[in-house]
């Protein structure tokens, strides 16, 4: 098992009536990719504000790297919460510069991170005129400043347009590329199954879930299908053990699989019974509705 | 420390709004302070013409009663810079940034004495601002200078420094109590200039004398011109030890509730 990068026991934080993070436990390991799912509202981000020592905590300790949290610890931990937070009035290099003064490394990585988020450019335009998706990617080469071990996204994505989400994303999982350890939050289940490797799922600051990605998603997998002979397929997968339900809309065939088979078992069936599977693919809005019922659940 | 220091003048040295204010109180300071004199000048003609007795005449720069009567002008500004302050303290909350200094690892402590740090290279900066005008004056006007009658009552220039230091940290306060730019000046703006004086003036003398902006006015009391031996008043030319202390008693106490609140709050 890989190091402990970040623990957190019995954690608590309560607004009034309201609690918005409730007993967490966490435990995100070295290289894990983890997201932090849950609706508006579930204590993603006062979870990861605490974490960061920006919010008060009423029960429960954390630790990062097995230390008690300081000053000098979250500058080994470059983030990014809620919103691009910068100097409106300065530009892009001396927000920078700002961030790497407190974080105590060179200003030679300034460059280097622009061209990585693809600021350079505009690293001489005053904050207040990048457009949001800008704001977000200067945000992401603050976090990246002093090539730090464990970076933390909070809703990178939110409110941008499909070319700028595919963007962050892309970032995003370049990063994770590197072996990095990354935190990240999201209300988007789309947006953890395609970046992360792990996910806990939160509702009203509880944990409902904790656990690998593929875990998450495997006790009812539904994938929809396309092929030149799908009488043929559709009477054999009556007969595999694989698949709990098969039906057709639109010319496609809808398979629901049993917990232990993927994709991939599907398509090695379907081949080895002579069926080539033109179209094969994961439905979305079943893995959403898990989702919806995973949290349900927990009402 | 040295990198708190290039931390926060990184904030400020680029801020359109912050050299415009600066240079709008600096170009106040440098009139009000030599435009002083021909003013009361004009008033002391006035007086004199319906005068049954003769009124000395002699200049507010000269050695070294500048200092006391400089020093007193220039106490009349501090306000300028008290806003500028609240400006720049609460654009913090407002655009959030303290959050992200604080999450990018910089300790909440650091950050107040950043703050501390500015209010007193602010507060040296208008001093020196001070020194260098009434030094021009003062050359300018004296006829036989000496150092000794330069240095005279040169303290009444750290008495200043205290003056608007202590000004400047009830100004930290507000703004980091308040947390918004509008609300913080308009809540100081009335304390100052509205609340306190009605209460100074309801309350007993003895109880008055323990209001805060009234002891950091009583410091540096009213010289005594021309025109005051008229009126056959006398003020004092020197500053009392016990003003000072409950004043860097007040600056500790607004330092200290702005720390707390730093510390403790949710950012």
């Amino acid at each position: 098992m890989n190091e402990v990068i970040l623990n957190i026991s019995g954690l608590t934080r309560r607004f009034g009536s309201i609690t918005a993070v409730d007993a967490l436990d966490l435990e995100v390991r070295r290289g894990e990719v983890y997201g932090i799912l849950g609706p508006n509202g579930s204590g993603k981000t006062t979870t990861l504000g605490i974490v960061l020592g920006v919010v008060n905590r009423d029960k429960g300790s954390f630790t990062w790297f097995g230390q008690e949290p300081s000053a000098r610890i979250r500058q080994r931990v470059g983030s990014t919460l809620e919103m691009p937070l910068f100097y409106p009035y300065l530009n892009g290099i001396d927000n920078l510069r700002i961030v790497a003064d407190i974080r105590g490394c060179s200003y030679d990585f300034i460059d280097n991170v622009l061209q990585r988020v693809g600021l350079f450019d505009r690293r001489y335009s005053r904050f207040r005129t990048y457009s949001l998706g800008m704001k977000q990617r200067l945000a992401i080469a603050g976090a990246m400043l002093g090539n730090p071990e464990v970076m933390i996204f909070d809703e990178p994505t939110n409110g941008l347009d499909p070319q700028g989400i595919a963007e962050i994303r892309e970032l995003i999982l370049s990063i994770a590329a590197e072996g990095k350890t990354i935190i990240m939050a999201s209300h988007l289940l789309d947006e953890v199954e395609k970046t992360c490797t792990h996910v806990a799922v939160l509702k009203k600051g509880k944990k409902v879930f904790s656990g690998k990605v593929s875990e998450l998603l495997r006790n009812e997998l539904v994938v929809e299908l396309r092929c030149d002979l799908p009488e043929k397929l559709s009477s054999e997968l009556k007969n595999w053990d694989g698949c709990a339900a098969v039906s057709t809309e639109n010319g496609l065939i809808i398979v629901k699989l049993n917990q232990g088979y993927h994709a991939g078992t599907l398509n090695r069936y379907a081949f080895d019974n002579g069926v080539e599977i033109n179209h094969l693919a994961i439905r979305h809005e079943s893995l959403e509705k898990h989702f919806l019922e995973l949290l349900a659940e927990h009402q | 420390m040295k990198n708190i220091i290039h931390i926060e003048l990184r904030k400020l040295v680029k801020s359109p709004a912050f050299w415009i204010i600066l240079g709008l109180y600096t170009l106040s300071l440098v009139t009000v302070l030599s435009g002083t004199e021909s003013f009361i000048n004009h008033v002391v003609e006035n007086a004199r013409k319906n005068s049954p007795i003769p009124i000395p005449s002699f200049s507010l720069y000269a050695f070294p009663y500048v200092w006391h009567n400089m020093t007193y002008v220039a106490g009349f500004l501090k306000f300028l810079l008290a806003c500028l302050v609240i400006l720049f303290i609460t654009n913090e909350y407002t655009y959030r940034t303290i959050r992200q200094n604080i999450i990018n690892g910089m300790s909440r402590t650091s950050y107040f004495g950043s703050k501390v740090i500015s209010l007193a290279l602010l507060s040296l900066f208008t001093s020196f601002i001070l020194v260098m005008n009434s030094l021009i004056l003062g050359f300018a006007v004296t006829e036989e200078i000496t150092l000794v009658l330069i240095l005279d009552k040169v303290f009444f220039v750290g008495v200043y420094f205290l003056e608007v230091f202590a000004f400047l940290s009830f100004a930290f306060m507000a703004a980091t109590l308040l947390q918004k730019a509008g609300l913080a000046i308009i809540v100081f703006t009335i304390y100052v200039l509205i609340a306190e004086p009605i209460l100074a003036f309801r309350l007993p003398e003895e109880i008055a004398w323990y209001l805060p902006m009234k002891s950091i006015g009583r410091m540096i009391d009213i010289p005594n011109t021309a025109l005051m031996k008229l009126f056959g008043v006398n003020f004092r030319e020197t500053v009392e030890w016990i003003d000072m202390l409950m004043v860097v008693a007040y600056s500790s106490i607004f330092l200290f509730f702005s720390y707390l609140k730093i510390r403790k709050s949710d950012i």
